[in-house]
């Protein structure tokens, strides 16, 4: 192999007893496209994060340019060449595009700014790279991709050899995409190094020179790309056949429990209808922005100024807000479990008692003895571990803070479940734990709703999936049916 | 082995720490003051404390929403003068109590409707009330004391005792118990720490947050009016700008007692027990401090003090 110009030698890193990643040692060559993939859990974050400088390696060392460097901060490592692209958009939106880009750089004639130069340099820049954003723009006023453009420009001025990109291509459309491929051709013709994660395994056999497949914080295996196929991939991500992974639903799908017809909310949902059945799983899909997750908001009251008909289990419906649906019978698990669900510091139990607390009530007061009862059996029924419920939920893995939060419409009966993004950030062996846990719900007669944007996820669960795009339903597709190309081409599909 | 991991634990608690404090502080007080362990100033001691104790049930509900009441020594006040105006009309006490309490529950009402539906920051807002209200019993009392000719049942509220025990210890007693059962055994109780720990999650779980930030600052303004009742009764005057004894600096009390008693000022943490150790142990330090014949203007430094000292603890206690 020719120049390394990466070399992670025995990498492992430990939070408590857990180790998020173990020996890892992988060699990436100058001016190669590395991708690396894994299930969420694998620990590719763990691996950005020691290489960006926001962690160190509990074990192992980091050989960049053939020296043993340590990155204390994402600062130094930009410092040194190794400029990362976080998942999360890391600007400050109130400034300007090319301020964002200099920050705590810019160019400065004793200690007054140079205004006209930071503009000018930041205009080059751009202009270099073929990026078409007006450098006095506010970074507010920018789309996703734009800005995800604007840190690629920033990373490019601190002369990056090496660039880290985190899921890039999240939540961007089609033409964004496209945008952002050409900016990544270009970075290439400049022989930057570029580290690669994606869940879009399309892409990475379109641009990759070469891929690292994590697991569970191992290191599985790092091969070319041109001798493996998306199939084989997959199967080494999860580690067992795919058929494996997904539960079937063996329940007799039954009556029509939901009935929307002609659901409108301005500028978001268009004339949206659609039915569900009485234990069944109704799958959504579409690309960020579509109005999958604005339909699931208004039905459990978190949307006002909608318009259409909704009928449940025979009567009429009409969400106001979630105190009112979940009486109707509506539960819902929210896509951002910390911020939309979760009593961080309080106790598990706590978690997944507060909707149904009427239970344990004896003359008026709760019964501690009641609700702890009910809260071991379902932390017993979910494997919730640890198997404190004492414990501040805030102490428990992404897992099983999620089989926690599902846990909390179990304590009670309900017709609809709304499951959004149901395992994001948690890992593969309470993934599987929770698709098992969601197909048992069925046999208890419920209904499930589930907003993704894994559609391995989709694929695997869902009796039916609905396609959203520009607000409205593009496609309709039933199990047997149901493909990634498929849902995609709906996805993309123009709304006039 | 058990008992040594549970002995790790009680003592990693705030509560456990307060106690220590607060025994410490018992056993040196008759160092300095023969008469500390006299029963006169026993339970002299323990009527001082219950006034802050009891404006700590309410500061402690505001807290753990996330919220805090700078209005409530103000409540105090006016509800002091309101008896005392009542009083000189010779009502009933009974109606007294009836018109005060709901005086207090009125101007907490006011807070939460305007912390609520005017979606403002509870600190400006009960600044802002607290400000009007001085002025309002400033205005009408042109800064001077006022007395009535009380009747006996009246001033038997505030003044009088059962057995050994002065009434507003035993009120506050009771009032705890309320407190206890209140955040801890019933839905409303729960409510008040989700909605403090997590407002979009509480709002999800089909907690009617408004309901619960309503009831909270009206609590609050009715305990600051227990409070002032019982002040107002024990000597059947108003008193302006009455020191230590007096509203005056209550708002500072309070939230020192349910700060040091471990509540985080970001809601969602505390318990009562703790709120109850912290009134108790300021003013033990507080009661110290007058037998060390300290310039009074010293005791505002230090209890500034204590409140920065309880906050970095908590904070480093967070950290971790």
């Amino acid at each position: 192999m020719d120049n390394v110009i990466l070399k992670l030698d025995g990498i492992s890193k430990q939070f408590g007893n857990h180790y998020a990643l173990k020996d890892i040692n992988v060699n990436i060559s100058e001016g190669e496209f590395h991708a690396i993939v894994g299930e969420n859990g694998a620990g590719k974050s763990t691996l950005i994060k020691i290489l960006s400088g926001v962690h160190l390696p509990s074990e192992g060392n980091v050989h960049f340019k053939g020296q043993s460097v340590k990155f204390l901060s994402p600062y130094m490592a930009q410092k040194s060449g190794v400029s990362t692209l976080f998942q999360e958009i890391q600007e400050i939106p109130a400034l300007s595009v090319a301020e964002n880009i200099y920050l705590g750089r810019e160019p400065q004639k004793g200690s007054l700014l140079q205004w006209k130069t930071l503009y000018k340099e930041a205009g080059e820049l751009l202009n270099n790279l073929d990026i078409k954003i007006d450098p006095y723009k506010k970074m507010e006023e920018l789309s996703i991709s734009e800005r995800k453009m604007v840190e690629i420009a920033r990373a490019v001025s601190f002369n990056a050899e090496l660039l880290i990109m985190d899921e890039p291509s999240a939540n961007l459309n089609e033409d964004e995409l496209a945008v952002l491929f050409k900016t990544i051709a270009e970075l290439r013709k400049r022989k930057v190094t570029i580290i690669y994660i994606s869940h879009r395994l399309r892409e990475i056999f379109a641009m990759a020179d070469r891929v690292t497949v994590l697991r569970d914080g191992q290191h599985v295996k790092t091969m070319d790309i041109k001798d493996t196929d998306e199939a084989r991939l997959v199967q080494l991500m999860i580690g067992r056949e795919l058929n494996e992974y997904y539960p079937v639903n063996t329940e007799q799908i039954g009556a029509k429990v939901l009935e929307i017809s002609d659901l409108n909310v301005p500028e978001l949902l268009h004339n949206v209808s659609l039915s569900l059945n009485k234990r069944e799983i109704l799958g959504i899909a579409g690309l960020a922005g579509s109005g999958g997750n604005i339909l699931t908001k208004v039905l459990f009251g978190l949307v006002k100024g909608y318009s259409g008909k909704m009928v449940l289990d025979g009567k009429p419906f009409v969400p106001r807000n979630p105190r009112q649906c979940i009486a109707d019978g509506i539960a819902f698990v929210p896509e951002d479990r910390k911020t939309q669900g979760l009593f961080l510091n309080l106790s598990v139990r706590t978690n997944m008692s507060i909707t149904s607390l009427r239970k344990f009530r004896t003359f008026g007061l709760i019964s501690e003895p009641k609700e702890s009862r009910q809260a071991n059996e379902l932390v017993q029924q979910l494997s919730v571990r640890p198997k404190n419920i004492k414990a501040p939920i805030r102490s428990l893995s992404g897992g099983n803070q999620q089989k926690a939060l599902i846990g909390r419409w179990l304590l009670d009966k309900y017709k609809i479940l709304i499951l959004e993004e149901p395992t994001r950030g948690v890992d593969v062996g309470a993934k599987m734990e929770i698709y098992q846990e969601i197909n048992k719900l069925l046999s208890q007669g419920l209904s499930l709703i589930m907003v993704s944007s894994e559609l391995p996820e989709l694929l695997g669960m869902c009796d039916r999936i609905l396609v959203f795009s520009g607000g409205t339903i593009t496609g309709e597709l039933q199990r047997d049916e149901a493909s990634e190309e498929k849902i995609m081409e709906y996805a993309l599909q123009e709304v006039k | 082995m058990e008992t040594i991991q549970k002995a790790r634990t009680l003592l990693k608690q705030e509560e456990t720490l307060l106690l220590l404090f607060i025994v410490i502080v018992t056993l040196i007080s008759p160092i300095f003051s023969p008469e500390f362990f006299t029963s006169y100033n026993f339970s002299n001691l323990l009527r001082q404390i219950s006034y802050p104790a009891i404006v700590s049930i309410g500061m402690l509900l505001t807290v753990l929403i996330g919220g805090i009441d700078l209005s409530v020594g103000s409540v105090m006040q006016a509800v002091s003068l309101t008896a005392i105006m009542l009083v000189q009309l010779q009502a009933p006490t009974g109606v007294i109590v009836i018109v005060v309490l709901a005086l207090g529950l009125f101007l907490g009402l006011m807070n939460g409707m305007l912390i609520t539906f005017g979606k403002l920051q509870p600190f400006i807002v009960t600044l802002g009330t607290k400000v009007i209200i001085d002025g309002t019993t400033l205005f009408m009392t042109k800064g001077k004391g006022i007395s009535g000719d009380a009747s006996d049942s009246f001033l038997s509220i505030g003044g009088g005792y059962m057995g050994a025990i002065p009434n507003p210890v035993i009120i506050m007693l009771v009032l705890y118990i309320i407190g206890f059962i209140l955040l801890n055994k019933t839905i409303f109780g729960r409510q008040i720490y989700s909605v403090g720990s997590n407002r979009v999650a509480a709002y999800n779980s089909g907690i009617n947050v408004k309901k619960v930030q309503l009831s909270v600052y009206a609590l609050s303004g009715l305990f600051a009016a227990i409070a002032g009742l019982l002040i107002a009764s024990r000597t059947g005057a108003y008193q302006p700008m009455s020191g230590n004894s007096g509203a005056t600096g209550m708002e500072l009390s309070a939230i020192a007692a349910v700060v040091v008693g471990g509540a985080s000022l970001s809601g969602g943490k505390g318990t009562i027990w703790g709120a109850f150790l912290g009134a108790l142990l300021a003013g033990l330090l507080f009661n110290l401090l007058v037998f060390l014949n300290m310039n009074p203007y010293i005791q505002q430094f230090i209890l500034g003090i204590i409140i920065l000292a309880a906050v970095i603890f908590s904070a480093s206690k967070n950290r971790k």
